[in-house]
This record gives C-alpha cells, structure tokens and sequence, in this order.
C-alpha cells in the first residue's frame, strides 16, 4: 500500500516536473496582445512546425492540439446549440413521453420545437421527421425498412459504389435476405451518370439510395434530376443528406426526395442523434429496426432523447439561419487552401469534379508520396485520408477507386475538412506544414528522384517478391 | 428605437463578450460573426428590421456571454497556432495563466 501511494507521488511528481520545465517555451508569447484578428507578419519562411517543445513526446504531453480540420468526421458542438441543450440536461429532465406531468410536457414541447426546426431545414413537415441514434442508423432504417416492407412485390435496391459504408453494409445484408442490389458506377468527377440510373431501374426496384455529399471526395450528385427520375418511375427515393444537410439548401418538395437522413454532429450539433425523413404524401412504409413503446410513430421506439434532440433542432435552426455565411466563408477558405497548396507544390490533384462539389471538403492526392507518412508527419493538423472509419486500415479508399484512381493517388490522398470554426490563419498555417513537409518527404522518395530524372514510373517492372 | 450609443454599446459588449471564450475557434468565429453581423446590420433601412437584427443580437450576446463562462471553465488544450509566435495573434490576449500553469496548479490540488 505504502509503496504504491509512493510509486503514485513519484508519478506525479515527474508529471508535474515535465510540465514546468515546459512553461518558458509556451510562455515566451509574450504578456499582452492588441485585440487584433488579423494574422502577424511572418519575419522568416517556416520550415517545420512540428517541433515547438522540443521533442515530439513533450508536445504530446503539453496541452496542445492539432488545428481541426477533418469537419466531415464531425464538428465541433457549437456554443449556442449546447446553450440551447443544457436547461435540458439540468433541471428540464422529464420523459419527453410522460404525458401525465409536468416534466413530460416541458420536454415534449421542447422536442416538438426542435422536430419543426429540422422539418424547416429540409422544406419537409414536422410530422415527417422521425429522430434516430445519428446518420447510420437513419440510413439502415430506411433501406431496410423499405426493402422489407415492400418485399413481397420488389426486391431490388439501386445504390452507388460511393456511398458511406452503412448504406453499402445494410444493402449486403438485403442481398444475403434474397434482395438484388446494383451498385452503379461513377464517372471520374465522381458523379453518376442519370444514363445508367435509368437503365438500371425496373418494375421490381423498391429503392434508389444515391447520397447528397459525399464523405470523402465532397462530391454533389445531381439530387433534383435523380428525385425527378425516381418520382415519375414510382420508385422511392432516399439520400444520405449526413454531409449536406445545413450545409447546402436542400428542399425534400423540390428535390423530390422520400426519405433522407440527417446526423446531428455533423452540422454543429451534438453526437448520439440523427433525424430520418419519410415523406408522408405519398406515403413511404417502413419496417421498423427497432420496436417497443411505439414512439416516434412506430418507426423508432425507445425514449427520444430530448437533451439531444433539442440540440439537433437548434443546429438545425442556426444552420438554416447562417447557411449563406457559413457557405461562403468555407468557399473562401477552399478557394484559399486549393490556390496556396497548388501554387507552392506541384503535382497536386484535387480529386472529384470541382464543378460538383461541396467546398468544405478538399480531397487532394500528392503524387510520391503516401498519404499515411503526410498525415504522421503533419502532427500539428488533424486530418484523414479518408473516411473515419475506414481510416484504421492501410487499405486505399474504396471511394477514389470507385473513381478510378490508380493505386498509387488512391494512397496519397489526403482530405482537408473545412467548417465553420476554421480561420483564415489555421489555413495558412496548413498550407506553410503541407509545403515544407510535401517537399521534405518528396526529398527522401525514390519515386520522386526517379520522376526528376525523366524516368516513366508506370514503365518500371517491380519486382514480385 | 434604440440610439446610436445604445447600439454601439451592445455592439462593444458583443465584441467583449466573444473574446471570452478561451477556445481558440469559437473565439475566432463570434468576433468575425458579431463583426459581420453588425456591419450587415448597419446598412438595414427599415426600422422593424433594424429592430429585429437588435433583438436578434441581444439574444446572440446573452448566449455569449453564458457560453463564454462555461467555456473557459472547461477548455483546457491551446491550438497549435496559439503556440508558434508566427501566428500568434490569436493567442489569448493578455491570458495571465498558461494551460500548463493550470494543469499544475490542479495537479497539485490533487496531490495535496
């Protein structure tokens, strides 16, 4: 017992001890500052940021973070939306489904208001909208829950090689139920062609899945021309509007759309919730995933989480409200990280068709390089190469194949996600790392000495080993 | 309708009331927002919706200024940004404690 309160007090000791010594380099920033937004001017080129402490263990140690710029795995909680959840998480706690007191009706007012404001992001009635565990499980409700409701007459679902991996998994367990699924091809923008969509229909098909924006590449499919073809074919429509929702206008009326979801920690809303769209005329049916209490019209039991939902509506209020800012401030720091990274290093792709694209995702391949070494060498900017949850494994992003990319980009692709909190400064930042690093790794590449020499690299027999 | 004073009071206070928060981001974003949001609002005619744009800052500053609190109770990690002098003017203005001051001093709160 002694010996281990000892061995704690040492722990510690050496824990502080390590933090002290740390101080004069965090602290040499100088006293006071003018309330200035602007950036300083830099008085010598950047060479390498990774190193401000010292050694890279210290850094880790020291409160220091990377600058976020990976907003399509999530975004930050904004502070209004957390404002608006918090009399929900402290003295408003009632079941939002107790309709015998107080408590209940507080909550359920709450998550009815919170229910209109994600209606009125989507054009869609509140009635519509049924809330879920987050994006995932919207995407399974609907594609399973359509698929089996109607699967007596239809058997056959229509979706895109790009999709986010839910919606590709719930379609392999269809196909293990008996379902034929068609995954169509995309062009290399990463667009669908309507050609192949149409002639990928027929008289059996329940469901047409295409998502909004994709996850890695930022690509936008032509949602208003898919919804129209869907609707006059009779075949119900759904899109994965995760990306897209708060972030481009979109309008389920317009587009034609008869199910969409939506995730609430990807518009600046808390983790844990999501929102699916059925369209009630004409009416979409589903089998629900998850039964019980019936709450949610059946659809979803389970209570709804109101702290959460409440948070999801006041999201998706502010996102409706500060759309056109946030969508040009994003188009800016695209405009500014594309044109900086281009113009300093060369042979730099930017994959998916820029004339389809959600700006605040930057998908770009440097060539000779393997992304994972610049993802680790760029320590001090949290980034993926693709999405998180394939980012575990080595394997190249089935997205930039789908696209046609060879091997080799498919593996140096790197995406910078843009939002609402990045600043004009973080992006300069990235581009000074992304430089002097692209330069540094290309330096040790033999692939890169070898392509300075005028050698053909898709001309060299490796080797099998 | 409120006066010139009054707006530029709230207008000062918005500004304040964002430089609170000790996340680097979101202090960033409601300086640029209060700033936008009153340049915008300055070139508005009609006096409901001069009227509106107030209340609608009004409510944003109270938020601000809760959030702000809660913010700085919590936020515990600086930027990368804030830490390299050649960026360094978003770094927290005239911060008396580093983040390592205050991991220290409750490290030591802890151990005694």
């Amino acid at each position: 017992m002694l010996a281990k309160t000892v061995h704690k007090f040492a722990a510690t000791h050496a824990r502080v001890a390590a933090h002290i010594r740390l101080l004069p380099a965090t602290r040499s920033l100088g006293p006071s500052r003018f309330l200035s937004t602007t950036a300083r001017p830099r008085a010598e080129a950047v060479t390498n940021h990774n190193i401000p402490t010292g050694s890279s263990a210290v850094a880790e140690q020291s409160g220091m973070m990377p600058i976020y710029l990976d907003a399509q795995a999530t975004t930050p909680l904004d502070p209004r939306v957390l404002d608006a959840m918090m009399p929900y998480m402290t003295e408003s706690y009632g079941n939002p489904h107790s309709r015998t007191h107080k408590y209940g009706w507080e909550s359920e007012k709450a998550v009815d208001k919170a229910r209109e404001q994600v209606a009125s992001l989507i054009g869609a009635h509140p009635k519509e909208i049924i809330f879920t565990s987050g994006a995932t499980e919207a995407n399974n409700t609907a594609i399973k829950g359509v698929a089996r409701f109607y699967k007596d007459k239809k058997n056959h679902i229509i979706t895109s090689q790009t999709e986010h991996k839910c919606v590709l998994d719930s379609c392999r367990v269809l196909q293990e139920e008996g379902f034929e699924v068609t995954y169509l091809p995309v062009s290399k923008g990463g667009i669908i062609s309507m050609n192949d969509l149409k002639e990928a229909i027929r008289p059996t098909t329940a469901l047409v899945s295409i998502m909004a924006v994709n996850n890695e590449i930022g690509v936008l499919q032509n949602i208003k021309e898919i919804g129209k073809l869907c609707r006059e074919r009779r075949v119900f429509f759904h899109t994965d509007g995760a990306q897209a929702a708060g972030k481009i206008p979109l309008d389920v009326n317009e587009m034609n759309i008869d199910l969409m979801s939506i995730s609430g920690h990807k518009l600046y809303g808390p983790k844990g919730v999501g929102a699916l769209y059925v369209r009630r005329r004409p009416r979409v049916r589903l089998e629900p995933i998850i039964t019980g209490g019936g709450q949610e019209r059946g659809l979803r039991s389970g209570t709804v989480p109101s702290s959460l939902v409440i948070g999801m509506g006041a999201a998706a209020a502010l996102a409706n409200r500060e759309l056109e800012y946030d969508y040009a401030h994003v188009s800016k720091l695209a405009a500014r990280l594309i044109s900086g990274i281009q113009s300093r290093v060369s042979h730099v792709v930017r994959n998916g068709d820029p004339a389809h694209m959600f700006p605040g995702c930057v998908n770009l391949s440097f060539s000779f390089i393997e992304g994972e070494s610049l993802l680790m060498a760029l320590k001090n900017v949290a980034l993926s190469s693709g999405s998180a949850c394939t980012s575990a494994s080595l394997e190249p992003s089935y997205v930039l194949r789908a696209l046609g990319a060879e091997d080799d980009m498919a593996h140096s692709s790197i995406r910078f996600g843009l939002g609402r909190f990045t600043t004009e400064s973080e992006v300069d930042y990235v581009v000074d790392n992304v430089e002097a690093h692209v330069n540094r790794l290309r330096e040790m590449s033999p692939l890169w000495e070898m392509f300075q020499e005028g050698i053909d690299l898709k001309t060299i027999q490796w080797s099998q080993h | 309708m409120a006066g010139r004073t009054e707006i530029l009071r709230l207008y000062r206070s918005s500004l304040r009331a964002a430089q609170q928060f000790e996340t680097y981001n979101f202090r960033k974003y409601f300086y640029r927002r209060t700033r936008d949001r009153f340049h915008s609002a300055s070139r508005l005619a009609e006096p409901q919706q001069i009227e509106q744009a107030l209340q609608e800052a009004q409510a944003e500053l109270q938020v601000m200024q809760r959030q702000g609190v809660l913010n700085k109770m919590f936020s515990h990690n600086r930027t990368a940004l804030e830490v390299d002098p050649h960026y360094s003017s978003g770094a927290r203005r005239g911060a008396a404690l580093t983040d390592d001051d205050r991991r220290v001093e409750y490290e030591e709160t802890l151990f005694y």
